[in-house]
């Protein structure tokens, strides 16, 4: 940990977000980390967590809209939201260049939700001082 | 000095998608990580067990990636004693090799790791 | 030194049971989401949990807790802020 007492996080969110209060309570952790002070080295999605990525979702109007509140808290503070890449097409979480490669005719990433190999989540892993896994 | 991460594999293969993500995830990571511990605990020691047949219910057979733990050189493969007995599962049906640990030796090992992440 | 964190309901999960049996002697026990109902019920872990408590290693978060119409009957009552500071506190984390 730094001398200033600022701590690295990095977040493991493994929750589906629309059947699941995992991703949010991820969220909610993450809101908590940076009112305090920390630092958000990234968040990795893996297993279901990577439908947070997907831009079609479209709760009712009177739900919270939780990829929604993610895309908004990690363009402020800038940190990136990785979701892995093979979970995803598992997943039906396309990129416009995957859907190319597929020749699959739609593509569904939520910007700025990117997708990453798990090799990112080990980048994220080496270079924070605390992980969190939700 | 390079993290120490632990991997804890509690769910049984098959059922959901849990066990086989996992070991993606741990072979990936013990490219970039060769501190790497593995521990089978609770349902996570079916994984272990020989002989799946996982076609037959339209799932992919992941054990013969349990062999490149090996080869990857993830050589802190650790299986819960108690669970097997729970289960009525011997070492000598399990596919890998592996070190037997009771729960509290599992403790000991856990402490050891600067990151922990479980399935 | 672990943070434990559980989230599954005592009723309809092992984690609870599975976490405790594998808990060191000084580490510590968050619940969140559904598991915050075993600090108001009466759980088959709950001896284990009064004997967390008593050494102050049992904490639960209230936003769970009050979410649900919950009270706790134990442990430690805290915000994210303070999930924040345990998991600061603490080597590592796993979530059951």
């Amino acid at each position: 940990m730094s001398e200033s007492g600022v701590v690295k996080f990095s977040l493991l969110v493994t929750g589906n977000p629309a059947s699941s209060q995992n991703t949010a309570s991820a969220l909610q952790f993450c809101e908590a980390v940076l009112a305090a002070g920390h630092k958000i080295c990234g968040v990795f999605f893996y297993l279901d967590g990577v439908l947070t990525a997907n831009d079609l979702i479209n709760p009712a109007s009177d739900e919270v809209n939780i990829p929604d509140r993610w895309a908004a808290l990690a363009t402020q503070y800038k940190f990136a939201l990785e979701v892995c890449v093979s979970a995803s097409l598992r997943r039906g979480i396309v990129n416009e260049r995957e859907a190319a490669q597929l020749g699959l005719q739609h593509y569904n990433l939520k910007p700025p939700f990117l997708l990453s190999g798990l090799g990112q989540l080990a980048e994220l892993s080496a270079s924070c001082d605390r992980l969190i896994q939700f | 000095m390079e993290k120490k991460i632990g991997i804890i594999n509690r769910q049984a293969p098959h059922g959901s998608s849990t066990a086989r993500e996992a070991l993606d995830l741990t072979l990936a990571i013990s490219a970039f990580n060769e501190s790497l511990s593995v521990f089978f605990i609770g349902d996570g020691v079916y994984q272990l067990l020989a002989k799946h047949q996982a076609d037959l219910i339209l799932q992919k057979d992941f054990q013969p990636m349990l062999q490149m733990l090996e080869l990857y050189d993830v050589e802190n493969v650790y299986v819960c004693q108690q669970s097997l007995v729970e289960r009525n599962i011997s070492v000598d049906q399990l596919v890998i090799k592996t070190t037997l640990l009771n729960t509290e030796e599992i403790n000991e090992h856990l402490q050891l790791q600067h990151q922990l992440m479980s399935f | 030194m672990i943070l434990h964190t559980v989230s599954g309901s005592p009723f309809n999960s092992f984690a609870l049971k599975d976490c405790v049996r594998q808990l060191g002697g000084k580490d510590l026990l968050l619940l969140l989401n559904d598991a915050v109902s075993a600090v108001s019920a009466t759980t088959d872990q709950h001896l284990q949990l009064l004997q967390l408590d008593q050494s102050k290693r049992l904490f639960v978060l209230d936003v769970d807790l009050q979410a649900r119409g919950l009270k706790a009957n134990m442990g430690q009552v805290v915000s994210y802020a303070e999930f924040v500071a345990l998991s600061i506190r603490c080597q590592s984390q796993l979530a059951w």
